[in-house]
């Protein structure tokens, strides 16, 4: 293909020149003209010459004719028009004008230089400074020239508005007007047609499918356009920040409705197009109506939805252009605060609708559609991720398809006929997740444990999947407490637990307390009365408190925090402790893992242990990381 | 302009990127040859018809401008239906905006209606000198993606109408799109000829 050999010219400047050229990257070769390969001759390099009034001069290419074009009113001249006023360097032509031609000449006109601002102003300031050697004169001349700048900045600064002022105006001529033309050339007719008795083509309900609200709409924006016009005679005192703030809270209700619509509306015209070949007929007829331009019904429809953003950039512009303490400004704020607001609820709604449509596209995936559609499709649900896991329980490994959503999880079968879903595991009331350590059997596991403290063991297929999955539902399970917990008082549970020292903290593991200690091998849990004895932690029964076994800590190779050993998820539904609560004590061959049955017993514990372990492999935390750690987990 | 010119090949056309890459510039550069760096309009136009000549076939484009819609992905989401060229615009001179292509492509992805829309890798404002993007890099970019990469500035128009009619070029090789394209027109080319006819089109 063509392509691929073109792929590797590219167009590049020349930074000291600022002469383009074209260079293959593949082949190193370089040149001045537009390769042949590339089917095109090179820019051509005219000149203009800015003129008052909106006029610029140009040369034509073929004839060497200076020419003269205005950007204000898209007039092009043969001669030296009236208005340009003097300061043409090129020989004036009097030729005939040829206003006719504006498309072709303005086709020919070449790279503006766009150089230094100061070309297109009298050289007054220039002329002064050599006429003076002396210093003072000099500096004279240079103040005189930092107060013509400085006043030729506030005069393009008020000039600048002026022009935002009329673009408020013209851009919305323009969109009333295509709105109108929408209506006349499609909405009218159409309508025409289906009050038809007999053979209508279009029903009432294919119009009001795709052309809901648009009467609204006209409406609405015909009444700011009113608006506008009418403080435009006021010329050029014209204060546009209520019209415009007025406006912008109209337009809520309307081109919330308008934009929701909108995806239904393309749709029902792609309908139309592949299965009502009449009616899609018709509409392109419609389309060759002159003031068309040859536009179909879709580059109309999508106008509102862009519309709205633009009132934005025209604000924003407005105020950037407004001085403080102008009448204008506290309306242009206000009327932006709103177009901003309209916009940002026009964009979330419509983001919920193409969530729903997501959620109801991916319930067809499963064998039971209705009833998935019925649970899963919910107004604030949102579809996160998906993917094939293995569900590990106890020695059973099953592949699942695993679909994450902003506040559940559910899981489902493939068969023949679709999904079957197996279950869901929601994220809800102080659900979490947690990496679990390698193990040769495991490598790459992550533990999913729903708010009643029920276990799920995932197995992923590589590291990076486990991470992207680990942090997805991390992230998911945040959200959900952001909404479901008005701040829950952590504060109450740790504020109220006094600090101990050391010694103290030594002295109460030494004492002994009760622990629930996890089962390596099951998962299951059990109190039991643990302590620190010399050098060893030992546990036994709660009643005789007898130690019946022990580990040796300065065997211990790391102190953990939180349920981050296998052991916590060994077996679903046996965890009943809250993470925070859990701490494991690490040996190299296996792991004593504990949950404590108050936040003061699991200072103690973590605290003495970290200080008797003190060469973990784990990061430690000292009591204020672990007191901050604490509340954030709950 | 007459609007019924006759052309081979109607062509929708998109610009996304960043915020102040240059999208309304490059728009209006190609469309209308003009380009006021102080004095440019705030919002300029929802879109620009115009018609090219590629390889000897005529098409019409309508080019359809996203500027200011930038924050408010959803609602661009709109504009990808039925497009069969989107030109990716981001500003040499600011990393940022190259950054951030990849999410426009994932976006575009996800949201484009006709398969494989040709794309564009547009670097605008070359004329700044004040680049944070090399040509290797954004080329190495642009070939990852199986796109091509133009250096354009819509200040002094280097590059501008290549860019423009290379999507076009592109859209002319890839049989699927010329399908698509063909599909939205064909009856409206059958259409145009009938103008006179007073049928149907009495109503319009």
């Amino acid at each position: 293909m063509a392509d691929e050999k073109n792929s590797d010219w590219v167009y590049l400047i020349d930074q000291e020149s600022g002469a383009s050229y074209y260079a293959n990257l593949k082949t190193k070769e370089t040149c001045w003209e537009l390769p042949e390969a590339l089917g095109g001759g090179a820019a051509e390099d005219a000149q203009y010459v800015k003129l008052e009034n909106g006029w610029f001069q140009y040369t034509d290419d073929e004839t060497g004719r200076p020419y003269y074009y205005n950007v204000k009113t898209e007039q092009t001249m043969w001669t030296l028009p009236e208005d340009a006023g003097p300061g043409v360097r090129l020989e004036e032509s009097d030729a005939a004008s040829s206003e006719g031609d504006n498309d072709e000449k303005r086709d020919q006109v070449s790279e503006f230089p766009g150089r230094g601002d100061f070309s297109e102003y009298p050289k007054s300031f220039a002329d002064d400074e050599s006429d003076d050697d002396d210093e003072e004169a000099a500096a004279e001349a240079r103040k005189k020239e930092e107060e013509a700048k400085k006043k030729l900045k506030e005069e393009k600064r008020a000039a600048r508005r002026v022009k935002i002022l009329e673009e408020v105006l013209q851009s919305e001529r323009a969109y009333v007007s295509s709105l109108e033309t929408l209506e006349k050339v499609y909405l009218v007719p159409l309508r025409t047609v289906a009050d038809q008795p007999k053979g209508a083509i279009f029903s009432h309900t294919d119009l009001d499918a795709v052309f809901l609200n648009m009467k609204i709409l006209i409406t609405v924006n015909k009444k700011f356009l009113d608006d506008l016009e009418k403080e435009y005679e006021n010329w050029p005192n014209v204060h546009f920040g209520n019209i415009m703030k007025n406006a912008a809270k109209s337009f809520r209700g309307p081109y919330t409705r308008y934009v929701n619509n909108y995806d239904q509306a393309e749709k029902h015209l792609e309908n139309l197009k592949k299965n009502d070949k009449e009616k899609h007929r018709y509409l392109e007829v419609c389309k060759t109506h002159p003031d068309a331009n040859g536009l179909d019904v879709r580059s109309f429809l999508i106008m509102p939805v862009q519309r709205v953003p633009r009132y934005r950039m025209l604000l924003e512009d407005l105020l950037a252009h407004t001085d403080s303490g102008h009448l204008d400004e506290e309306p242009f704020k206000e009327a932006l605060e709103k177009v901003m607001e309209v916009a940002q609820h026009i964009n979330e709604e419509k983001r919920h609708m193409d969530e729903m449509d997501q959620l109801k596209a991916l319930a067809t995936r499963f064998n039971d559609e209705d009833e998935i559609a019925k649970d899963l499709v919910r107004l604030d649900r949102r579809f996160v991720k998906e993917g094939v896991l293995t569900k590990v329980r106890l020695t059973h490994h099953q592949k699942r398809h695993v679909f994450l959503f902003n506040d559940t999880v559910i899981y489902a079968n493939p068969t023949g006929k679709g999904l079957q879903k197996k279950g869901e595991i929601p994220l809800t009331n102080g659900a979490r997740v947690e990496i679990l350590p390698k193990t040769d059997s495991q490598q790459f596991a992550f533990a999913l444990v729903d708010g009643k403290g029920k276990g799920y063991t995932w197995v992923a297929e590589s590291d990076a999947e486990k991470n992207e999955w680990y942090e997805a539902i991390l992230a998911a399970i945040k959200g959900v407490k952001m909404l479901e917990r008005p701040s829950q008082s952590a504060d109450a549970l740790l504020g109220h637990v006094a600090s101990k020292t050391m010694p103290q903290r030594l002295e109460a593991v030494r004492a002994g307390a009760t622990l629930m200690k996890y089962n390596l091998r099951d998962g299951k849990s059990a109190p039991r009365w643990v302590k620190v004895w010399g050098d060893k932690i030992c546990w036994g029964d709660v009643r005789t408190k007898d130690c019946k076994s022990e580990l040796k800590l300065p065997e211990a190779t790391a102190i953990l925090h939180g349920a981050k050993s296998a052991a916590f998820f060994k077996q679903q539904g046996a965890k009943k402790d809250q993470d925070w609560l859990c701490f494991s004590v690490v040996f190299k061959s296996r792991t004593l893992d504990f949950a404590a049955t108050n936040v003061q017993s699991l200072l103690d514990w973590y605290l003495a242990l970290a200080h008797l372990v003190p060469n973990s492999s784990e990061p430690l935390l000292d009591e204020s990381q672990l007191r901050a750690r604490i509340e954030g987990m709950l | 302009m007459a609007y019924a010119g006759s052309f081979d090949h109607l062509f929708k056309v998109l610009l996304i990127g960043d915020a102040g890459v240059g999208k309304s510039s490059l728009l209006l550069r190609f469309t209308d040859d003009s380009f006021e760096e102080h004095m440019a309009s705030t919002i300029g136009v929802d879109f620009k018809v115009k018609t090219v000549v590629v390889g000897g076939k005529t098409a019409k484009l309508t080019i359809w401008d996203t500027a200011g819609q930038e924050r408010f992905r959803t609602l661009t989401s709109s504009y990808y239906r039925g497009c069969h060229g989107i030109i990716l615009v981001f500003d040499v001179n600011e990393r940022e905006t190259f950054n951030h292509l990849q999410q426009w492509l994932e976006e575009l992805d996800m949201y484009a209606t006709v398969q494989n829309a040709a794309k564009l890798l547009v670097g605008n404002k070359i004329d700044l000198q004040q680049r944070e993007v090399t040509v290797e890099e954004a080329t190495a970019f642009a070939r990852k993606q199986a796109m091509m990469y133009v250096e354009v500035s819509a200040k002094t128009r280097a590059g501008v109408r290549q860019a423009f009619e290379e999507v076009v070029q592109k859209i002319l090789d890839t049989p699927d799109l010329l399908a698509a394209a063909s599909g939205e027109t064909s009856s409206g080319i059958g259409l145009a000829k009938q103008e006179g006819d007073t049928g149907l089109c009495s109503y319009c």
